[in-house]
């Protein structure tokens, strides 16, 4: 259950990436993305519970990425062009999203996300929906 | 750039593959030029945040904010980035709690009166909590945190992204560090789109 809001937590910003790019201006000038950094040795896992957090940190040590390593795929992001506009970049590579976030299910939860995103921001800010499609 | 458009069509097949493919390969050493740009980094004292930030400093940029929960371990951070680069002034500790809307909103304002110009914000910062937690707002932490705060600062940054834009003649990005561990969200999504709930009431905002 714990896991599940930390990977819904990861899932929701992608369909917004997306949403988002779809309804910003199409001459605006800002590029927006997403990315997976992979596993990397970092500090993120430091409130994993015991048994895990061994398993975790064994998985590391044999497969992770280095914090700097890691960082890369961060700088490529920040550095892709347009294309990657509304995209999701994997180990420093643009990829198609998963069945989860395009497929039929996902296509409407993603206008669903999105729409409930913005009433709560409206909330706590009130009129910044308009910076989305406002240049 | 290079594109990799083969679509998996079986997650579980495919992804322990990839995983182990991707994990152990070497990633393409950062080296696009910085001159003159301003980036704000979250989540920038230690792991991720922290390398990014040292490769922008790196790179040239004339601005490298980290923003920060813990001003202290921000200025840690700080201390490091500009021993390995050999680059004084550039960074800045700026703080900002993602737990809360009103330190959003006011690290925002900050940005847009203190920053003449905004290039790149690499929205990095998040948490991973195993116990619920409460926020602003009567969200959980990681939904606060991770999804809420994250967009709350992405749109509150645009117009000064846009601004820089006109004026300097930019594609200001605006980066947002997710995770493939979303292929692995379970049942819930078909229960909430069944049911027509909220995913803020799902994911933990008592109504």
């Amino acid at each position: 259950m714990n896991e599940d809001r930390y990977n819904t937590s990861k899932l929701l910003p992608i369909w917004i990436v997306r949403e988002l790019a779809a309804r910003m201006p199409s001459n605006d000038p800002v590029i927006v993305n997403a990315l997976n950094p992979g596993f990397c040795r970092t500090d993120l896992f430091r409130h994993a519970p015991f048994p895990l957090q061994f398993i975790v940190k064994l998985g590391l040590r044999l497969l992770g990425r280095t914090s700097e390593m890691g960082s890369r795929t961060l700088m490529s992001a920040a550095a892709a062009g347009r294309e990657s506009h509304g995209g999701y970049m994997d180990s420093c590579v643009l990829r198609e999203p998963s069945k989860l976030v395009t497929g039929n299910e996902g296509k409407i939860l993603q206008k669903r996300v999105y729409t409930e995103l913005m009433e709560i921001l409206e909330d706590i800010q009130p009129g910044i929906t308009k910076n989305v499609a406002e240049l | 750039m290079e594109v990799d458009n083969t679509n998996p069509k079986s997650r579980p097949l495919w992804f322990p593959y990839h995983f182990v493919a991707t994990q152990l390969r070497s990633l393409p050493y950062p080296d696009t030029d910085y001159q003159g740009k301003t980036v704000i980094v979250t989540g920038a004292n230690v792991g991720l945040g922290q390398e990014a930030a040292r490769h922008f400093c790196r790179l040239g940029a004339a601005r490298v904010i980290l923003a920060c929960r813990d001003l202290e371990k921000g200025r840690v951070a700080r201390a490091d980035i500009e021993a390995s680069t050999s680059k004084k002034g550039v960074v800045d500790v700026w703080q900002v709690n993602l737990a809360s809307f009103q330190s959003v909103k006011d690290f925002c304002r900050r940005a847009a009166d203190e920053l003449d110009r905004l290039d790149v914000v690499v929205e990095n910062a998040g948490v991973a909590i195993g116990t619920y937690v409460e926020a602003d707002g009567a969200f959980e932490s990681t939904i606060a945190i991770n999804v809420v705060s994250t967009f709350l600062m992405a749109l509150l940054l645009l117009p000064l992204m846009r601004r820089t834009a006109m004026r300097c003649n930019v594609e200001p990005r605006l980066v947002i560090v997710s995770s493939d561990a979303h292929m692995f969200v379970r049942a819930r999504l078909t229960f909430f789109l069944q049911t027509n709930g909220s995913w803020s009431t799902v994911m933990g905002r008592p109504r």
